[in-house]
């Protein structure tokens, strides 16, 4: 008998062999309090997590205005507002229905565009910025908190005062004229011409972006020990080569997070396209969220349709992510 | 002791006779009214006022803005089984609510007398379930109200209007050498005189909504078209019996072009949406604004003089099949009862009462809005923006003779493609080629 089983034995009293002894509830209780700690949480996400994204799943294939009946439990569709359609929504808007895919696949395509750039645009800024931020120089806590003003602006306040700046008359226009640029100025606005509104929308992206990325390079400068630099200057190492062999390395994994936050973010983008340009000019800045907000609430009504593109957008979403750690990781290697 | 007794008799019989009080009186009878336009509140806030005067009974009026919005919250309260007593709706979306049996049917309740008192064009082509609409409906196999037979009626018209109306303002034009009184009588004259203000001012000629991509589809090429092509083929096109490269609707496709080419947009139209376009348009942006029966009201409330302002119907193109338009109101909004109105019988009530001739002219005075309802055109009763609307509508326009079906497909492409014209992307050619092959995919897979 070990020491555990005698010290067991002396307090709960010995048992036959074979017999497990009985447990009182609240020793039951205490021994699963783990449990008990996150069953509110668990409660609310198979409430309101699990439950809506299966439905969501459900729903993709029905088609469903949003009136009249359509549930899982129990499994329930009453026509004439809502019928199974099978794969039939999935296929239109591929390629079945030559109008709907291709406006579903330029509006991925422009995803795809504000994905790769804003993401490789917020990480150019924020680590420089970050790498400044770290020295200790004068006022260093002022430009702290000025580089994080925009994540702490109110989204629809930022939207429209970019908006402004844009305008045919707006700041940007005015700040190229009187600087003598009047030839780069856009007539019909940053936001109102093809050649120029994915862009200025990117910048935008990209401005509200950098903020939260530098807080997470800043945290990753201060893990690294001051030694590893003082040791590779000493060895005769550039700058160049204390940012790309020190810095940028320990400092992946960091950018790792980045990388797919921004890159989800930049897939799922449709309230600022939605409040600056609508998809305009001419569905340049139409993005696959902003069709799905659409279809769903716009006067479509075809709530099926939206869960089955959203579905898509998750699928192609998640396989982005796992391309992007398998690089990562390879890399790492 | 006896007083005790006394004083204890005397409590209870007072206690008992409260909650027999309380038993029973009723609550007042409160009914509650939804509405999207926030606009609209002050005129129907009024009109319920009036209505509790003279019946005890209040009605709330709530506003939920914007559009999606107000959507959602239908579809989210018609779930939980907790809507209006009476809901606002666009008018012809009220099938989709009847058809899930959220609504009180009307059919039998709207008599010959209340049914007169609607404009022509409102109450029996949008409330009543037409023979064309039922027939459509039962082509497609996605149709959400295949369960409404035709004359069933849900609900009756409270706003009409009509876009194809242009605005002008006076001083520009003038400025630029021209009569301001003068009506351009073809859609060529009047891309003259934009021209012309152009050259001689400097200022844009034309402003619009045009980011929201059926403005221009509804409000500008839908009446040249009509115009251009006469009813019968513009049915014949729209349904896919005929092209759009037919020299009539080229010629449409040609004059938006032109208007690119020429450069007659406000500068940054694409940015630009419907009540910013008017914004633009009072503050001098541009020579003309495109609207409806609904944009006075709105110019005037931005602070323009209405004796500073032309307003003319959207002219069609020299040798036009329809020479001139004429312009009807269609219904716009819809109002309804619905089955979770604990007084459905108050409900339809307040319905009779909101669209009686006397309310809806208190409406038009405070909100400036076409009334579904026939009203006097005296500015002591209706105001001063109301007389001019009603004497620039008429009871007929094309567009009711016409059984058009304008599919989502080839809507969305002639949608991007005029704003493409803007962009320098496409051409008239090109355009109506994609419009044609959108149009035949559409209605193949409609199986017709």
């Amino acid at each position: 008998m070990t020491q555990t089983q005698i010290k067991s034995d002396s307090v709960y009293g010995s048992a036959p062999l074979g017999v497990k002894p009985r447990k009182s509830v609240a020793q039951i209780l205490k021994n699963n309090s783990g449990f008990l700690f996150i069953l509110p949480a668990l409660l609310i996400f198979l409430i309101f997590g699990l439950y809506t994204v299966i439905y969501s799943f459900a729903l993709s294939f029905f088609r469903w205005n949003g009136f009249g009946v359509f549930t899982i439990l129990p499994p329930a569709c009453e026509a004439p507002a809502c019928a199974f359609v099978g794969l039939r929504n999935f296929q239109e808007f591929l390629y079945s229905n030559p109008t709907q895919s291709q406006f579903f696949w330029r509006s991925f395509q422009n995803n795809i565009i504000i994905a790769v750039f804003v993401t490789i645009g917020t990480i150019m800024i924020a680590l420089p910025l970050a790498m400044a931020l770290n020295r200790a120089v004068r006022g260093q806590s002022l430009y702290r908190t000025l580089m994080l003003l925009p994540m702490v602006t109110a989204g629809i306040a930022v939207y429209y005062a970019w908006s402004f700046i844009y305008q045919p008359i707006g700041v940007l226009n005015s700040i190229l004229e009187t600087i003598g640029l009047g030839a780069l100025q856009a007539k019909q606005g940053w936001l109102g011409q093809p050649n120029t509104a994915l862009l200025a929308l990117m910048i935008v992206m990209i401005w509200g972006a950098v903020p939260s990325a530098m807080i997470l390079y800043l945290a990753g400068l201060q893990t690294i020990e001051r030694e590893l630099y003082e040791a590779a200057i000493i060895d005769g190492a550039s700058a160049w080569h204390l940012l790309w062999r020190i810095t940028w390395p320990l400092l992946r994994p960091i950018t790792v997070i980045i990388v797919i936050t921004s890159l989800n973010r930049a897939l799922q983008e449709y309230e600022m396209v939605y409040l600056m340009t609508n998809g305009s000019p001419a569905g340049h800045t139409e993005v696959v969220g902003l069709q799905i907000f659409n279809y769903g609430f716009g006067d479509q009504r075809q709530l099926g349709m939206a869960s089955a593109m959203s579905w898509m957008l998750f699928a192609l979403a998640f396989i982005v992510a796992l391309i992007n750690m398998r690089f990562f990781r390879s890399k790492e290697e | 002791m006896f007083n005790r007794k006394r004083l204890f008799v005397l409590m209870l019989s007072l206690l008992l006779l409260s909650l027999s009080g309380a038993a029973l009186a009723q609550d007042p009878i409160e009914l509650t009214m939804w509405t999207w336009k926030i606009f609209h509140v002050p005129g129907l806030e009024a009109i319920a006022a009036n209505y509790e005067a003279e019946t005890g009974i209040k009605v709330n009026i709530e506003a939920y803005n914007p559009d999606e919005v107000y959507r959602t919250k239908i579809t989210t309260s018609a779930q939980s089984g907790d809507l209006p007593d009476i809901l606002s709706y666009w008018s012809g979306g009220q099938w989709e609510l009847a058809a899930t049996d959220m609504l009180v049917e009307l059919t039998d309740v709207v008599d010959e007398s209340w049914q007169s008192e609607f404009l022509p064009g409102t109450y029996e082509l949008q409330s009543v379930m037409t023979q064309s609409t039922y027939d459509f409906c039962q082509q497609d196999a996605d149709c959400t109200y295949s369960n409404i037979e035709v004359g069933q009626v849900f609900s009756v018209p409270l706003l009409a209007g009509q876009a194809f109306f242009l605005f002008g303002n006076k001083q520009i034009i003038s400025d630029a050498g021209l009569d301001p009184n003068a009506v351009p009588a073809t859609a060529e004259e009047w891309m003259d005189a934009m021209l012309a203000i152009k050259e001689a001012t400097g200022s844009p000629g034309l402003v619009t909504g045009v980011q929201n991509p059926a403005v221009l589809h509804f409000w500008l090429f839908n009446p040249l078209m009509i115009t251009s092509c006469g009813v019968e083929t513009y049915d014949a096109i729209w349904n896919g019996e005929d092209s759009f490269t037919n020299p009539c609707a080229m010629k449409v496709l040609d004059w938006f072009y032109a208007m690119s080419t020429n450069d007659l947009w406000m500068p940054g139209i694409l940015q630009t949406n419907i009540d910013p376009a008017d914004v633009a348009f009072s503050q001098e942006l541009a020579a003309y604004d495109l609207g409806g029966t609904y944009t006075l009201g709105f110019l005037i409330a931005q602070g323009m003089d209405p004796e500073n302002i032309v307003s003319f119907p959207v002219p069609p193109l020299a040798g036009s099949a329809i020479p001139t338009l004429e312009i009807a109101p269609a219904p716009l909004i819809d109002v309804m009862v619905t089955k979770h109105s604990e007084y459905p019988e108050e409900a339809l009530a307040f319905l009779r009462y909101l669209t009686s001739p006397e309310q809806m002219a208190l409406f038009a005075k405070i909100n400036g809005d076409l009334p579904a309802v026939k009203v006097p055109s005296d500015p002591e009763i209706v105001g001063s923006v109301m007389p001019g609307l009603l004497n620039a509508v008429s009871d007929y326009t094309p567009f009711q003779d016409s059984t058009s079906q304008q599919l989502q497909e080839p809507s969305s492409v002639l949608q991007l493609g005029l704003q493409q014209f803007i962009t320098g992307e496409t051409t008239p050619e090109e355009l109506a080629t994609a419009i044609d092959e959108a149009n035949k995919a559409a209605w193949e897979q409609l199986g017709s």
